[in-house]
């Protein structure tokens, strides 16, 4: 397999935005993949594999985040961090 | 955003006693209440609240760094403290690495945002290794005081 470069922006759409719950979602997803993935909001850019990072991105609702992958299954990758954040985490019932 | 806006100047702690993880966020809540950011009488529904939302996933978000909160109907800002442990305690973080700094926040109902503005806060300032090393190494209260301090007032690296 080649590595592969992906890059898209997603939308946070889940009223709590990307708190601490929301923050183990994505890094232990992310930690289902070798690629190396990265989250940015403007200039700012966290490893999707680690809470803090996560947190410190100070990501609301409505905020557009660039997804950036990098790897053999960056395309695998994308498309479960897109999915996530398309479910809004499941957040309906859940605490902060 | 700065930690005085909602770090308790009475509820911070170098020492922690508790050695488990309902010890310390018992320990906490109790702080909160004896600095006057709490009511007694919300001390047990808080505590649950806490313990309840840990149950959800740890909030041990690695790197020796816990962040334990609830919202609560009983404050009208959002309300945190801090404490320290210089062993470590076991957490349940994701990292699976003991936790030494704990920040515990208490949130009013419906506001997201500040929490989320807090989390970002804390986050951001424990990035730098510097900060969040000493703060490890604070010995007493007034050392945290002043590292927290000295983090308000940007000297530590963003």
């Amino acid at each position: 397999m080649s590595t592969r470069s992906v890059k898209r922006t997603l939308t946070v759409t889940n009223r709590c935005g990307v708190h601490a719950r929301v923050g183990m979602i994505l890094a232990k997803k992310a930690g289902e993949f070798v690629s190396d993935i990265k989250l940015l909001k403007g200039s700012y850019a966290a490893d999707c594999r680690s809470v803090l990072d996560l947190l410190a991105l100070g990501a609301f609702q409505g905020d557009r985040l660039e997804l950036l992958v990098s790897g053999v299954d960056a395309d695998d990758a994308a498309d479960a961090i897109t999915a996530l954040f398309d479910s809004g985490f499941y957040e309906e019932k859940e605490a902060m | 955003m700065k930690f005085a806006d909602f770090i308790l100047s009475g509820a911070v702690s170098a020492d922690i006693k508790a050695s488990n993880k309902q010890g310390v966020i018992r320990e906490m809540v109790r702080s909160l209440v004896d600095a006057g950011g709490i009511k007694e009488s919300d001390y047990e529904a808080i505590v649950k609240a806490i313990v309840k939302r840990e149950e959800l996933g740890s909030t041990g978000i690695g790197r020796g760094i816990a962040v334990p909160h609830t919202k609560h109907e009983s404050v009208d800002r959002l309300v945190g403290c801090i404490a320290i442990s210089a062993d470590g305690i076991d957490f349940e973080s994701l990292d699976c690495e003991k936790v030494q700094l704990f920040f515990l926040l208490v949130s009013p109902n419906d506001r997201p945002g500040e929490h989320l503005r807090t989390l970002e806060h804390i986050t951001r300032q424990l990035k730098d290794d510097t900060f969040c090393r000493f703060l490890k190494q604070a010995k007493n209260k007034d050392d945290v005081l002043q590292l927290l301090e000295e983090a308000d007032n940007n000297s530590f690296g963003k």
